[in-house]
């Protein structure tokens, strides 16, 4: 291995490290049936959202009042027209989700990754300085997590208008305390440690204590929390537009698709039934990716997967 | 003619325990309560004392890892605590340390290349292939496997953890090591060879190491000067042999009588003055001498007033109003 590294040119060795990541990681994926089972569902979802064009059979839009609540297509009444039935206004379930799907993605995932990005900074920053800089980034999540986020997620929105950028904003403003007070938390621990210490003693400068030996060490609780805030995230956007003031027609969403459904429950449950399995079923693969993202990311795992 | 490396004078550092609604209940906790001390380029300087005696915490003023509270710290005949920002982080690599906890004292995250480079990296001392050949030359140098480099701390041993750690410690060639009782959490076979290592890379790469230990057999091997420390002070400071043949601090022969005998034949000559009662609280030390409520001799002055650090005999310094006789020589 030594020698054979050595002997060849250096084009040669990184193309040949490279394949041999894929390949290591690849099989470490297989290895792990939580991880296989999420990358599939999480494949799955990019999919419907990237060939959206090809797999709709009708435009998302179309209004058909002669095929109002139609039940999906294996039930009586249905037709293989619709496969998973129409809602209301007699539009294409099974359109609607397949571009629903990437509303919902965008908004889950982005709106995450903002929050996150805020959150482990302030975080991380508030915990390794401490003092007065933690004292008044505490304050100030003090602060939003005293307000409902739904009724911040309403102002900001009713004073900018809805807009699916907006609502990524609103989401993440409304999502960054959690991480921020589970950062802090975790490097108050973490910068007592004597590695830090150590980092510190060696003249390693503050940006770099931070980005090299607090944020490797954060991310573990980070990646559960974040997963699973990819759920609350695509919910919260259903509620918002339940209210009015979530993804606006004629763009779509999971959320909205669902909202539609709710008055509908009683009479046709395939209205709120596929956006929900849709959703529970994005969020579990996302929940099981993170997790053995979050085992492999971890060296002393490594060995066992 | 020997050199002072680093000096230390009125060395203290309290921490705030306050407590209470808007800190009502003031209280300080004196980890180290003034604390002079010279150490001298090439030598070793043992620390000794009790758990919760402020030696960690001293070694971590000297280094400047804690701020102190008081005081006024040298090294290399400049004032250290004068430094700031850039030139601090720059002197930083003439003082490493090591730690006693191998476990925590590692990135996880980090391979042994990785954590033995980063001093490199950071003082911009070796690039690219070099700096990868002057990692394996430490490596070698603390006797470990080149082929080791790629792993990561946990499939490590205690003892070979604490190898890499001593590695990323001489990555710089810094003039002082602060060892903070470097093998007390290791097996016994292995601290031998830690200890052994070190002794090897002291002459080699002329290390000062001041060497942080809980119980005098640990520094008796190591030691050119033992300082004894009690609550925050030094008690005691003294060249290995002078210290061992006459302690002349109570604290200290009873830290020399606390260390069991294996030999029955010996242990039965000798009368057991052992260390009574525990340690009190550095938030609210005794009065006068520290260690009076403890001192077998004690004496109603001793209640009162505070004795100072002062030098009985050429280089052996004793803060105590009664030391102990010449008399005492059973001891060792």
């Amino acid at each position: 291995m030594q020698t054979d590294t050595t002997m060849a040119s250096p084009a040669e060795r990184s193309r040949r490290i490279r394949s041999n990541r894929l390949l290591t990681w690849s099989r470490r994926l297989l290895r792990s049936k939580t991880g296989t089972v999420g990358f599939i569902l999480v494949l799955a979802v990019l999919f419907l959202a990237a060939f959206a064009d090809v797999l709709a059979t009708h435009n998302p839009n179309e209004v058909n009042p002669a095929l109002m609540l139609k039940p999906p297509a294996w039930l009586e009444g249905g037709s293989s027209q619709h496969l998973l039935g129409t809602d209301h206004l007699g539009r294409d379930i099974w359109s609607r989700m397949v571009y629903g799907s990437r509303i919902s993605l965008l908004v889950g995932v982005t709106a995450v990754v903002f929050a996150g990005l805020i959150g482990v900074a302030v975080g991380i920053v508030a915990g390794f300085y401490g003092g007065w800089l933690d004292r008044v980034f505490m304050r100030l999540v003090d602060a939003f997590l005293s307000i409902p986020n739904i009724l911040l997620a309403l102002v900001i929105l009713s004073v900018f208008g809805p807009g699916v950028w907006t609502l990524i904003f609103v989401l993440g403003v409304t999502n960054w305390v959690n991480y921020a007070r589970l950062v802090r938390g975790e490097v108050l621990s973490m910068k007592e440690r004597e590695f830090v210490k150590a980092a510190r003693a060696i003249g390693v400068k503050n940006r770099m204590v931070m980005v090299r030996h607090l944020l490797p060490n954060v991310m573990s609780p980070f990646i559960v929390i974040s997963t699973l805030s990819v759920a609350t995230t695509i919910i919260l956007e259903a509620s918002l537009s339940f209210l009015g003031l979530g993804i606006q027609p004629p763009d779509i969403s999971w959320g909205g698709i669902l909202s539609d459904g709710r008055d509908y429950v009683a009479t046709s449950w395939w209205l709120a039934t596929f956006p929900g399995i849709a959703i529970t079923l994005t969020v579990l693969g996302i929940i099981f990716l993170g997790d053995w993202l979050r085992d492999v990311l971890d060296p002393r795992g490594q060995n066992r997967r | 003619m020997k050199e002072v490396l680093l000096e230390a004078q009125g060395l203290t550092k309290h921490f705030d325990v306050s407590e209470g609604f808007l800190k009502r209940k003031k209280a300080m906790l004196r980890a180290v309560d003034g604390v002079d001390l010279t150490i001298y380029t090439g030598e070793t300087l043992g620390i000794v004392g009790e758990s919760g005696c402020g030696k960690s915490t001293l070694g971590q003023l000297l280094m400047r890892l804690l701020e102190p509270t008081r005081g006024t710290l040298s090294f290399t005949g400049s004032d250290f605590l004068a430094l700031k920002g850039e030139a601090l982080r720059q002197k930083r690599a003439d003082i490493q340390i090591i730690f006693q906890d191998p476990f925590s004292s590692l990135n996880p995250r980090m391979t042994v290349m990785e954590i033995i480079a980063e001093p490199l990296k950071t003082h911009r001392i070796a690039k690219g292939r070099e700096r990868v050949e002057r990692v394996y030359t430490l490596l070698d140098a603390v006797g470990l496997d080149r082929s080791y480099a790629r792993r990561y701390p946990h499939e490590f041993s205690g003892g070979q953890r604490q190898r890499i750690g001593i590695a990323r410690a001489i990555a710089l060639k810094p003039k002082l090591i602060i060892c903070d009782e470097p093998v007390s959490a290791l097996d016994v076979s292995i601290q031998a060879q830690i200890l052994n290592l070190m002794a090897r890379l002291q002459k080699e790469f002329q290390l000062t190491f001041l060497f942080i230990a809980h119980g005098l057999p640990a520094v008796k091997h190591i030691s050119d000067r033992i300082a004894v420390m009690y609550l925050g002070k030094v008690v005691e400071l003294a060249p290995k042999q002078a210290l061992f043949a006459q302690p002349l601090h109570p604290y200290t022969e009873g830290l020399i009588r606390a260390v069991p005998i294996p030999d029955p034949a010996v242990r039965d000559d000798r009368e057991r003055v052992m260390l009574e009662g525990e340690l009190p609280s550095p938030v609210h030390p005794p009065s006068g001498c520290r260690f009076h409520p403890r001192c077998p001799y004690a004496q109603a002055s001793c209640v009162t007033e505070e004795p100072m650090l002062t030098e009985k005999e050429s280089g052996h310094f004793v803060a105590c109003h009664f030391p102990l006789e010449k008399t005492r020589k059973d001891l060792m």
